[in-house]
Parts: structure tokens; sequence; C-alpha cells
């Protein structure tokens, strides 16, 4: 047993040392964040089977459990920090030989940093850390995207904008949160949530919303997403669009599941995630650049996500929350295979990637394994998410919604498959912009996704467990609370 | 009324600071007065925070000579502490803002919203 | 008065009606809702925990110069706070200070080592030598407030501004003056590492990330606190140093 606490550390130690590494060879940094983040995936590996038995829950400073910070790891956050790890794992294998810009060791700094801040999000048990955090990953996050020096600082100050306002809606929910119950531990806040008065849960709980939902790509306080995720690096793309999204997803699962479970706000959450799924299709179709693309249909698979999670059958939540992990690797390979696409043909419009996949097959095969994948076809591994989604809202009799889902699925196919149909049989019109090589993390995303596809047991079993803790509040707060 | 004054002055009043400032960033065109805003709006959540956790005739919570903890009232001092945080926060997220936008100057020789391409909205 | 200052206007005063409501909530009996100014409530709360240094111990007096070896023994019970009992929120918010610093030179990296475009006038007589008198009173007064941060009002944070501001001051008064960077990166670095460091090794000899390993003294001495005073000085170098290298590069920009 390793203490998972290390998994926050040890980045966050390199990241400190960095300016050092980069003295001694410029080549260093990007070792050592990749060593670390290899290191984090081993903790993880080792804390596993004992962490599937039982939640574990670290008390920070040896303080007794409610009182001060504590970091809670029960199955959903295992599962989180499994897909993480081995995700910021390959990301980081990339950054290794494609992290070509003129402030490397800074780059690989942020990266490592954004990594801890996201461990932390997912796995804290007290409001004002999972704030801290959240500021952690976003101020991280702002300084990536200012990477592409191009356009990178328009789309970082529409960030930095959104942020800062969404960060003192979240601060005032903490505030109200500690002014009523006099705890930030979520455990605490959790048994008290009965007694708090009504009308009180549903304002704090909005303004929860509003804080976090703009680092979960919920519409409409995530208009930066499109601008933020087109522009900056592939990596930071991906990162930004696997990680930070599911990290802000599970935030806010704990916040409206383990905090307060108010049905009344289960339907807030389902309207305003149906809207936002269907406007970002609808926009996400109408795009020809692809990055933008990519990003509005991440805006439209994690408002799937957040509505059918709140239908809160335990079925419909299993395959949500499968659908996000799905979406997170992914999404991914997406960014990956779609940021090599455009610095291949020197464009970054779909129209221009005629024929791409004679030149670049495997990066091509690798493009149109995510699409797919997203899309629900059988064998790959949004094929299973897709089904319980469907049968966990048409079981629980939200026949509109399954209705919603359906037609969102028919207008992703529409422009995914443009997508697959240009890059394989599109007349050839390219002229090689830049070489570019990348077999190993698109290879090993790919196995990824088929895995998932052919044995899914790998991970709904699982999930089932995660689902059941989360529909049982009060195992939570007596593992927290001990026996008080 | 002196309670109810006192009261809205503090609850009520950082809570119009964090309109006015919301209300700046939303109108203003000029990116320097839009981080104005926000600052009016970090200040007005850090004021916020403090004023919940007043206690009336409340002191700072250090134990001096005079003072130990039984025998005075303190603060609250949680909030005090998460408003430590905040402040650190809020001008780290400033600080890299304005970084942005002299790069935003040195391209567009403005820092008019609606004159640079890709801000409007 | 646009259609646009007019939708924002109001947006704002519903936003308003929606937030203030939640001061005008009544609780109905055994309900609980926010408290009234001036009433916060301690009793039997953490906050009071914290006040009476009684988290894993039992309730004590705390009394001035007296109690020794309490669970957290520095004087300043907001600094017990910062430092101790939530010292992983205070590592996180050091993180995202650096994390700006690192951003921001990296956004402003090209001229990195131009000179300073600041346009100064000439350096006038009263303004160099007053800023030579002021410099060393800010450093100390800085070193001051974060050396004495766990007995008295002050702490790290504020003690680093104000030695940032003794930098700043300097690189107002005149235009030759330049900060040594590598000397910078170097406090940085061992600042950094030496927080998350003793974080570890608490981790390594008591069990738990950011444990209190050494003896916690008597109150208000200033040898007290166990690793309070230790953590603070990390932080107050980090704190000077980040600021002093924002207030650098946004000066060379």
């Amino acid at each position: 047993m390793v203490n998972l606490i290390l998994i926050i550390a040890l980045p966050l130690l390199a990241a400190f040392l960095i300016p050092l590494f980069n003295y001694i060879n410029k080549k260093l940094p990007s070792i050592v964040v990749f060593l670390t983040t290899a290191i984090n995936l081993l903790i993880i590996i080792l804390n596993y089977n004992q962490i599937i038995l039982e939640p574990v829950i670290i008390e920070l400073g040896n303080w007794q459990a409610p009182f001060a910070i504590n970091i809670y790891v029960g199955t959903l956050e295992l599962i989180s920090i499994t897909v993480i790890s081995i995700i910021s794992l390959i990301i980081a294998f990339y950054n290794l030989n494609h992290s070509n810009f003129s402030s490397e060791s800074k780059f690989h700094t942020l990266y490592s940093i954004i990594i801890a801040g996201i461990y932390g999000i997912v796995m804290t048990g007290d409001i004002f850390n999972l704030f801290v955090f959240i500021e952690i990953t976003t101020v991280a996050a702002y300084g990536l995207t200012t990477f592409n020096k191009d356009k990178g600082y328009e789309a970082a100050i529409k960030y930095i904008i959104i942020g800062s306002i969404s960060s003192v809606f979240l601060l005032m929910a903490i505030g109200f949160t500690y002014s009523a119950v006099g705890s930030l531990n979520m455990a605490v806040i959790a048994a008290a949530s009965n007694l708090i008065n009504p009308g009180l849960v549903r304002i704090i709980s909005l303004l929860f919303f509003v804080g976090i939902a703009f680092e979960a790509g919920i519409l409409p306080l995530s208009i930066w997403v499109p601008d933020v995720h087109s522009i900056a690096p592939s990596a930071v793309s991906s990162t930004l669009s696997g990680l930070v999204f599911l990290a802000g997803i599970t935030a806010l699962i704990k916040i409206f599941f383990n905090l307060f479970a108010d049905p009344s706000l289960y339907v807030f959450l389902m309207i305003i995630g149906a809207i936002s799924l269907i406007i970002g299709e609808l926009i996400a179709y109408q795009q020809d650049d692809i990055k933008r693309m990519l990003a509005y249909s991440s805006i439209a698979q994690m408002s799937l996500v957040l509505t059918i999670i709140s239908v809160g059958t335990k079925y419909a939540i299993s395959g949500g929350l499968f659908q996000l992990f799905n979406h997170a690797i992914l999404k991914t390979l997406l960014f990956l295979t779609a940021g090599l696409m455009i610095k291949y043909a020197g464009s970054r419009n779909i129209s221009d990637f005629g024929g791409i996949a004679k030149k670049i097959p495997l990066i091509a095969v690798g493009f149109s394994v995510g699409s797919l994948g997203i899309l629900g076809v059988p064998f790959f591994n949004g094929f299973v998410s897709k089904i319980m989604i469907v049968n966990g809202s048409l079981n629980a009799g939200e026949y509109i919604l399954t209705f919603l889902v359906l037609f969102a699925t028919v207008i992703e196919m529409a422009y995914y498959l443009k997508v697959i149909q240009t890059i394989f049989f599109g007349k050839i019109s390219i002229n090689p912009h830049k070489i570019v090589k990348s077999y190993v993390p698109i290879i090993v995303l790919i196995t990824v996704v088929f895995l998932l596809g052919i044995y899914p047991e790998l991970i709904t079993k699982p999930l089932n467990q995660a689902t059941g803790e989360l529909l049982s509040r009060s195992d939570y707060i007596s593992n927290v609370l001990g026996g008080m | 009324m002196i309670d109810f004054l006192e009261k809205w002055s503090f609850f009520g009043g950082s809570v119009l600071l964090i309109l006015i400032g919301l209300y700046g960033v939303i109108t203003r065109k000029n990116l320097i007065k839009i981080f104005i805003g926000l600052s009016l709006m970090d200040t007005g959540i850090n004021v916020l925070l403090v004023s919940l956790g007043y206690v009336e005739g409340g002191i700072a919570p250090i134990i001096t000579s005079t003072i130990n903890n039984n025998s005075y009232n303190f603060v609250d001092p949680i909030p005090q502490a998460l408003v430590l945080t905040s402040i650190v926060i809020g001008v780290a997220v400033l600080a890299l803002g304005l970084g942005v936008i002299i790069k935003i100057y040195e391209k567009y020789n403005t820092l008019d919203i609606s004159e640079i391409r890709g801000l409007r909205w | 008065m646009n259609f646009r200052k007019i939708l924002a206007l109001i947006t704002i005063i519903l936003l308003g009606i929606f937030i203030l409501q939640a001061f005008l909530i009544i609780p109905e009996k055994g309900e609980i809702a926010l408290n009234n100014f001036g009433k916060a409530d301690i009793e039997n709360r953490t906050a009071q925990l914290y006040i009476d240094k009684s988290v894993n111990s039992t309730n004590e007096q705390v009394i001035y110069k007296e109690s020794k070896d309490k669970e957290s023994g520095s004087a300043n019970i907001v600094t017990s706070i910062v430092a101790n009992y939530r010292a992983l929120d205070t590592l996180g918010e050091v993180t995202v200070l650096f994390l700006a610093a690192t951003g921001l030179s990296a956004i402003l990296y090209n001229k990195k080592h131009a000179k300073s475009n600041f346009i100064l006038k000439e350096d006038s007589f009263i303004l160099k030598n007053g800023i030579k008198i002021l410099f060393p009173l800010l450093i100390l007064a800085g070193s001051y407030i974060i050396i004495y941060g766990h007995l008295s009002p002050g702490g790290s944070f504020q003690g680093g501004a104000v030695i940032a501001t003794a930098f700043l001051l300097k690189l107002l008064s005149s235009k030759e003056y330049e900060l040594d960077e590598n000397i910078l990166k170097i406090i940085e670095v061992t600042a950094g590492v030496s927080f998350v460091s003793i974080g570890l090794y608490g981790l390594y000899a008591e069990g738990s990330f950011l444990t209190n390993f050494l003896e916690t003294g008597t109150i208000a001495n200033l040898f007290s606190g166990g690793i309070v005073p230790i953590i603070y000085i990390t932080i107050g170098l980090k704190v000077a140093v980040e600021l002093t290298n924002i207030i650098n590069d946004l000066m060379k920009a």
C-alpha cells in the first residue's frame, strides 16, 4: 500500500524541479514528466486491488478525518484516476517528441502541474480544496493555451475572463455552504444537507453548477471551449478535452450526488444537458475546422453524460460514466491524430484532408477508430456505453430523452462519417507540409479502444460498484465520519 | 435598524460589488477595464467570505499575553484562511491575464475587443 | 444606453435578486440557513477545534507562553490553519502562483532579454537615494513579517509581497538595475522543493503528507509551532520570488 497522495505530490515536485533539470539538459524535463506519470500509473496499480474492496480515506497531516482536508478514493475515483493516469502517460510519451516550443521546459512544467490538479479535483474530499485544484487546473490551462503563439492569446483571454467569473460563483457557493454547515468537508455537508433549508440548497447547488460546469464543458458556460481546444497544441487539446472534462464531470457528480441529492435538481441538470447536447451537435455539424468540430463534439458528449447521469437510475448512471471514460480515451486519440493530420496537410479544414489516408495510413486509421468509437459501432468501446445509455433512459421512462440521444447520434454520424469519407476516399490534393510520425501512442490507444469494446466487463463491473456507492450516500458519510 | 444596516452594508455591499464588477465585464469593451471588473468581483467575494465569518465583538484569532482561547470571542478563522488563498489566486490570474493583454496589444495595437478578431461576442 | 447595456443590467439585477434571497431565508425550526451578520456560529464546529487546538487532542485552555506541546503550536490561529491544518490548500496556492509566473514568462518569452521599454525619466536624486534607504528597510520588514508569521498578524504571503515591493521600487528607480535571474531561479527551485519535501518527510516519518514531525514547543515562543515557521519561510521565499518574477517580466514586456 503506497499512499495515494503521492500521485499529486510527485508531479508537483517534478514541476518545481524542472528549471534545474532544464539547466542540466534541455531534453530532461520531458523525460522526467514522462517518468512521473509512469510512476503514478504504477502507484495506482499497486493500490487497485485494495481500493476496489474498500474505499480509502487519506487524512492529510494526520488530522482526524472530518476536521481537516482529507482525500477520498472510492471506486468512481479509482476508475477515474486509472483512466487519467493511462491517458496522461500516453500524452507525456507523445510530448517526448512533439513539443518543440520556444520555451519547452515551461510547457512540461505546466503539463506536470495540470495532471496533479486533475488528480486533485477527482480525489479531494473537501470543497475548498476542490476550488484550489480547479484553479490549479485552469491556471495551468490558461498558460498552456498560449503556447500557440499565433492565435493563442485571444482564446486565452476569453478563457481567463469566463474562468474568473465562474470561480467567483464557486467561491460564493463554498462560502454559503460553510456559513450554513460550519465545515468544508464533503461528508459533513452531505450529512447535514437534509437539515439545510431547501431554498438555500437550490441556490447553493446552482452556484456550484455555474462554478464547475465551465470546467466540465456544458453550454452556455463553455463558449470558450471551441476557441481554446481548436487553438491549443494537440497534446493540450487532448488533455483539456479528455482529462479536464472528465475531472469536471466527476466533481459535478460529487456535488450533485454526494453533497446535495435533491431530485428537483436532477430535472434541471437533465434539461440543461439536453439543450446543450443538441446545440453542441448542431454546431459541430456546421464546422469545417476539424479541431473546432471535435471541440463542439466534446461539449455534446459531456452534456450527454450529464443528462444521462441525472436520470438517476443505476443502469443509466453506469452507462453515463462508461461513456465519460470512453470519451476521455477516444477524444485523446481524435485530438492527437487530428493534430498530426493538420501538421501533415498544413491546413485545419476538413476539405483539405482529401485522401490523406494513403499518405499516413496509421494516423487516418486512428482517427477513424476514434470516430467510430464515439458513434458507438459494435466492437468499439462506445458501443456498450451507447446501448447502456439508450436502455437506461428507456427503462426510466424518459422517452423524449431517448429520442434526443438517438437524434444526436444521427447528427454525430453525419459529421464524423463525412470526415472519414474525405480522408479515405477524397481526391488526393495534399502536398505534405511536414512529415509526421507517431506510432506508439496511437497504437496503444487503439488497443485500449478495442480491449474495452470486446471485454467491456473490465470496466462495467467496477462501474456498477461505483454507481452503487454513488447512490448510497449514507455509506459515503459513515465511511468518512466513522461512527459519528 | 442599526443591525439591519450593518447586515446589508456587508452582505449586500459585497454582493453589489460583485454585480458591479460583472456589469463592467459584460458591458466594457476595453480589456483593461474588463480586468478591473474581474478584480472588483474578486474583492467583493473576499469581503463576502470574511463577513460571513464575523462574530459580533469578535477579535482577530491570535493568542497574546492578554488573550487566550476561552476568555475572548474570536472571529471565525477559517474564512480568513480561505480568503488568503483566494486573494493569492486572484493575483496570479490577474498577472497572467495582463501578460496576455500585453501580447494582444502588441499584435493589434488596440485593447478594444470589438476590433480584435476572435474576441467579439 | 443601448440594447446591450439594458440586457446586461437586467441580467445583473436578476442575478442580484437570486443571490440576495439566500440572505433572506428564515429557517424553520430544525433547519439551517446562512448565519445573520455577526452571528457566525463557531461553537461545536471545526473552527472552535482549531481555536482550541483540539482536533486530535482533548480540549484544554491554551495559555500564552505557558501551554506546551499542543497539537499545533502557533499563536496565530489563522497561520495554524494555513500552514498546518489546511496545508494542502496552501501548497496548491503556491503552485498557482508558480504557474502564473511560469506561464507569464512563457508568454513574454521572446522579449525576455530585451531592455526595459518602460519609459523612465532621468533618475531623480531623491527617488534614487530614497529607495536606497527604503530598500533594506522593506526587506527587513518583509522578513520580520514572514518569520513572526506564526506569532503575530501577517505571514508569508504578506511578507513576500512586501519583499517583492522592495524589488519593484528598485526596478522603478533605476534603468540600469537588473535582477540576476539565475539567483531567482535557484531560490524558486529551493523553496518549492523544500515545501514538498517537508510534506514528503512527514509522509515518511509520520505516515501522512504534510504532518508536523517536530516538537511544537511553547505557544508564542519564536521557536515554536513545529514545521509551521519552516513552511512559512519557504512559502515566503517562494511568494517573494514569484511576485518579483512577475513584476520583472511585466516591466520588460
